[in-house]
């Protein structure tokens, strides 16, 4: 018996395998069935792995039937952003400079989910190198919004993995995440999207956009899918600078129950001030709000440091990092790399070595400061965007990029924790977001808050129509 | 630009207030793209001038506050220290 694959949560999917009333072959032919379907619409895969998603799905039925359940991931179809390195398994980063690269080793989050017993799917579109504007000279379209198909934009850099949960192309996906590259794309795509704290999870394997903001993360239709998904992929890795020897806890655990005794730091200047987001975003806020306090929660208007603060020290830190990562390729193969990215490229030039130094510098003030002012509360809420999904031709003419804020970028800096859930929807039917963000290490947390307040409100059982596809 | 352009990372980025890039800029970026022989149009010289000039402004805003007697934020650590194995 194979469920209705839109409405099924990666949680609930992981409990009937482990009952044996769901079988991971089953599953897996179902999204692939969904993915030759709708994918032809929503761009999300660079590549399906047909043959190798079957071997894994066979293997992880005869490894349950005969008693050896490995977790939660086990049988589970995901599939991963492109810049994640897979061994034997081409990896582009969603660009020219890198077709045809086929890794040797897997990266050690690809590598974690393979021995958890996760069926990958295949490879997932993104923005060039996590870092550039869809443009009309890359090797593939860019991928779309599942809530409005014709001309919808996912947010970026993560398109393919939030689209292809959101269309139900997959149970869940890996994203990464630089200055909001999980966060942002799932609360376009109406999904949950989870940034760990740095250092959680292993970068080695990933190509890097900026070494020392990138984080890897989870996107899903829940909360405690994300903890699902995040138990399997955390860990300390010993050949990642950034990586944290910290224990792992069992991040679903506290996922039951109300909020009592919880202390919410509310967070609105950010989104109401510092730059006024939509009608919309605005008052879905308040409800969100409304509801954590409901839950039993304590909820206070708290003040941090401008959202300017945040933004300036990032964009020094990414624009510097990314032209460290691209120099001697980008002065060698130029003409690989898109539009849009060759001048975002070369801005890095013009960076000096003492501005990224005081960059840094101040970096350690501003994750100081959060620490103080978020020391009396246990999560902080705030805005996930200020605009719901724009137009993808829009979404072109980036040669110059970040002068203003964004409101996911604060916690790249900061380092902290923090996931993105959808909390309503505006009059044109898109999805609408917020964001609570943990202290270091204490995702466990943050996701009890989030999954409260999805149990109390349900915004996450929505799914897309795909009526483009499903007419055509 | 609509105004969703300034929800996420898409953003214009110039230097003035008419939106053009400080000269300076333009000289700067023609000079380093014909030294590295990156054959950048006039248009996309512009474009990358006038994000150099809001990158100036960011470099100075970091500098806000910092002492000389802080440290600073990240150091050396030996690769032994970490359990580097290659």
């Amino acid at each position: 018996m194979t469920p209705d694959l839109p409405s099924l949560t990666l949680a609930e999917a992981a409990a009937l395998i482990a009952a044996k009333k769901l079988s991971p072959v089953d599953l897996t032919l179902g999204y692939l069935d969904r993915i030759r379907r709708y994918d032809g619409y929503i761009n999300s895969y660079l590549l399906v792995t047909e043959e190798l998603a079957l071997q894994q799905a066979h293997k992880a039925e005869r490894e349950i039937t005969a008693g050896h359940y490995r977790g939660p991931m086990h049988g589970i179809p995901y599939a991963l952003k492109d810049n994640i390195e897979t061994a034997g398994i081409v990896t582009t980063a969603h660009s020219k400079v890198l077709r045809g690269n086929i890794p040797t080793a897997d990266a050690v989050v690809a590598d974690r989910l393979k021995l958890a017993g996760g069926v990958l799917l295949g490879k997932l579109a993104c923005l060039e190198f996590a870092h550039a504007s869809p443009t009309p000279d890359q090797l593939w379209p860019p991928a779309r919004n599942p809530w409005k198909t014709t001309h919808g934009f996912t947010g970026g850099s993560s398109t393919g993995s939030a689209a292809a949960v959101a269309a139900s192309l997959a149970l869940c996906a890996v994203g990464t995440d630089t200055g909001g590259s999980v966060r942002n794309p799932a609360a376009l795509c109406g999904i949950a999207g989870l940034m760990p704290t740095y250092g959680r999870v292993s970068r080695r394997g990933v190509i890097p956009y900026s070494f020392s903001l990138d984080h890897v993360g989870a996107l899903a239709w829940t909360a405690r899918d994300c903890a699902l998904m995040l138990q399997a992929i955390a860990g300390f890795d010993a050949e990642d600078p950034g990586s944290a020897e910290v224990p792992t806890p069992d991040f679903a655990a506290a996922l039951h129950g109300d909020l009592k005794g919880v202390r919410v730091a509310w967070v609105r200047h950010w989104y109401e001030k510092d730059t006024v987001a939509d009608d919309d975003i605005r008052s879905a806020m308040k409800e969100t709000a409304t509801t954590l306090r409901t839950l039993g929660a304590t909820i206070e208007e708290v003040t941090m440091l401008p959202l300017e603060d945040y933004h300036h020290c990032k964009l020094i830190i990414s624009v510097a990092e990314f032209y460290a990562v691209h120099e001697v390729e980008f002065a060698s193969r130029y003409a690989e790399y898109g539009a849009d990215l060759k001048t975002k490229t070369f801005q890095g030039a013009f960076v000096s070595a003492a501005d990224y130094i005081q960059a840094q510098r101040q970096r350690r003030k501003l994750a100081q400061d959060i620490t103080r002012r978020l020391a009396p509360y246990d999560v902080l809420l705030t805005a996930a965007n200020f605009r719901p999904a724009p137009r993808i031709d829009a979404a072109r003419d980036s040669a110059t990029f970040f002068r203003h804020p964004n409101i996911t970028a604060i916690f790249n800096v900061t380092g902290n924790p923090a996931i993105s859930v959808c909390n309503g929807f505006n009059s044109g039917g898109l999805p609408l977001a917020c964001q609570i963000a943990g202290k270091p290490f204490d995702e466990t947390t943050l996701l009890r808050v989030a999954h409260a307040y999805e149990q109390a409100t349900g915004w996450h059982k929505r799914r897309p129509a795909l009526a483009e596809a499903q007419a055509a | 630009l609509p105004s969703w352009f300034y929800s996420f990372s898409f953003v214009d980025m110039t230097s003035k207030d008419d939106g053009s890039p400080a000269a300076s800029s333009l000289a700067e970026v023609r000079a380093a793209a014909k030294a590295l022989a990156l054959p950048f149009t006039e248009a996309e010289i512009a474009k990358i001038a006038g994000a150099v000039a809001s990158l100036r402004v960011s470099a100075e805003r970091v500098r806000l506050d910092l002492q000389l007697t802080q440290e600073p934020a990240f150091g050396f650590r030996h690769p032994s220290a970490l359990g580097h194995k290659r």
